[in-house]
């Protein structure tokens, strides 16, 4: 079943002048004027499989050009087409007719090449055949001449689609861009698919670390407990780094540490000493060392009172 | 004959790709920010765990506080205990100043969260003492 749309059968030769009204449909035959035909006799089983050599068999029979190709069986052989696309629809377009009022293409040699005689085209040409090839002639040059009447026309299955766009960029080269970037968009998107499923992965995985450590469930929470804990240990090092500087303190025979009280936030040290140079001394050196107390000296004891 | 313009597929297949581009990007640097937060997380779970065995475990404290006052230089001194909720108390009435100066250096030596230790001279051999040990 075929869907497509249906237009009206037209013939169009470089010379024919077209009536046409805007929005009307045709089904074109397009004259010999606007192809190059070739007989091709070639050990090859399907037409498709020659087309690619289509290019090479018309080099240099045709003039310079960007040329689509087309080919069906005839027979034995093969019937090969050149075309240029852009110029055949150019001068469809200064004849009034513009792409989209075309529903099917097809050559005069496909459409004509049964007919027994010459088909009047204009005044001054015919179609015939000769060695089974259409061709457009002087009318001077046919015996016998019928008009052409395409009302009751079977067309062949030989359509072509004209392409618009050939000169920008050919339907092979488009197949190959589109494929290559669908290639790259197809990577990367599952390169997407692949990080998003990592995202998850790594936004899921500390939930487990907290419950296999018996933590809570939250960052905060356990930020709040690190925090906690770290600040108690730098407070116990300090303790112990303060402590062990103020027990090795020296001291004179009869100079002593009277009292030594750590309470949560401050250390409060008094000690027995011989003079207030002494005491000047050991409070300098305790300086020296980056502990900064607030200092006492009264009757004989220095009061030292650290921040902790 | 409609056709679509070449030019409008390579448009189309071009905005595609800096969509999905642009997204991957995105991504990439949303994965390389929760990649580096589960580390930072990884380095927090650890140093907790590692805080916790050493300076917040209460059967460690426990013991290694038995293990000390058991020993030799103390078995006799005198020391009293008292276990609270979260704490364990000394006391030390009066100490002599070898036991006093062996517990005092015992008690820096190993991981105890000391809340408060205050250590009064009486003679020129004793002292009191009293140290908070948090549990």
């Amino acid at each position: 079943m075929d869907f497509r749309k249906t237009g009206s059968p037209l013939f169009v030769d470089i010379h024919t002048t077209i009536n046409t009204e805007e929005k009307q449909i045709f089904n074109l035959i397009l004259s010999p004027s606007f192809y190059w035909v070739k007989h091709i006799t070639i050990p090859i089983k399907s037409a498709s499989e020659l087309k690619k050599f289509l290019p090479s068999l018309f080099e240099g029979t045709v003039p310079e050009g960007k040329y689509s190709y087309y080919a069906y069986p005839d027979g034995d052989t093969y019937l090969a087409f050149a075309y240029d696309d852009k110029k055949i629809l150019d001068i469809l377009s200064k004849k009034g007719i513009n792409s989209e009022q075309i529903n099917r293409v097809y050559f005069a040699q496909s459409e004509f090449q049964q007919i027994q005689e010459a088909i009047a085209i204009d005044d001054d040409s015919v179609l015939d055949i000769e060695d089974h090839v259409v061709i457009k002639l002087p009318k001077a040059l046919a015996e016998t001449v019928v008009p052409l009447n395409l009302d009751e026309h079977v067309f062949s299955e030989h359509d072509i689609t004209l392409a618009k766009y050939s000169h920008i960029a050919t339907t092979k080269s488009l197949i190959q861009f589109s494929l290559f970037m669908g290639a790259l968009i197809a990577i990367y998107m599952l390169d997407l698919v692949v990080s998003a499923n990592k995202i998850k992965e790594f936004e899921a995985a500390p939930m487990e670390l907290y419950a296999e450590h018996k933590l809570p469930a939250t960052k905060i929470q356990n930020e709040v407990i690190f925090e906690t804990l770290q600040k108690q240990y730098k407070q116990q090092i300090k303790i112990r780094e303060l402590s062990s500087e103020i027990l090795d303190l020296r001291l004179g025979k009869d100079e002593y540490i009277s009292l030594y009280d750590l309470q949560a936030k401050k250390l409060t040290v008094e000690l027995k000493l011989a003079s207030l140079k002494k005491s000047t001394v050991l409070t300098k050196s305790l300086k020296k060392k980056g502990f900064l107390p607030k200092e006492q000296y009264k009757n004989g004891t220095l009061k030292l009172e650290f921040e902790l | 004959m409609k056709q679509i313009n070449p030019l409008y597929i390579i448009l189309l297949l071009a905005v595609i790709l800096f969509v999905v581009l642009f997204k991957l990007m995105q991504t990439k640097t949303e994965l390389h920010e929760a990649h580096n937060s589960f580390y930072k997380s990884k380095e927090m779970v650890h140093n907790i765990v590692d805080l916790r065995q050493s300076w917040d475990n209460e059967k460690n404290t426990k013991n290694s506080l038995a293990r000390i006052l058991k020993s030799s230089q103390l078995r006799n001194a005198g020391i009293v205990q008292s276990a609270k909720r979260d704490r364990i108390e000394l006391h030390g009435s009066s100490l002599d100043a070898k036991s006093a100066s062996y517990l005092i250096n015992r008690l820096f030596n190993e991981a105890f969260v000391i809340k408060s230790m205050k250590i009064r001279r009486i003679s020129k051999e004793r002292a009191s003492l009293d140290v908070e040990i948090k549990l």
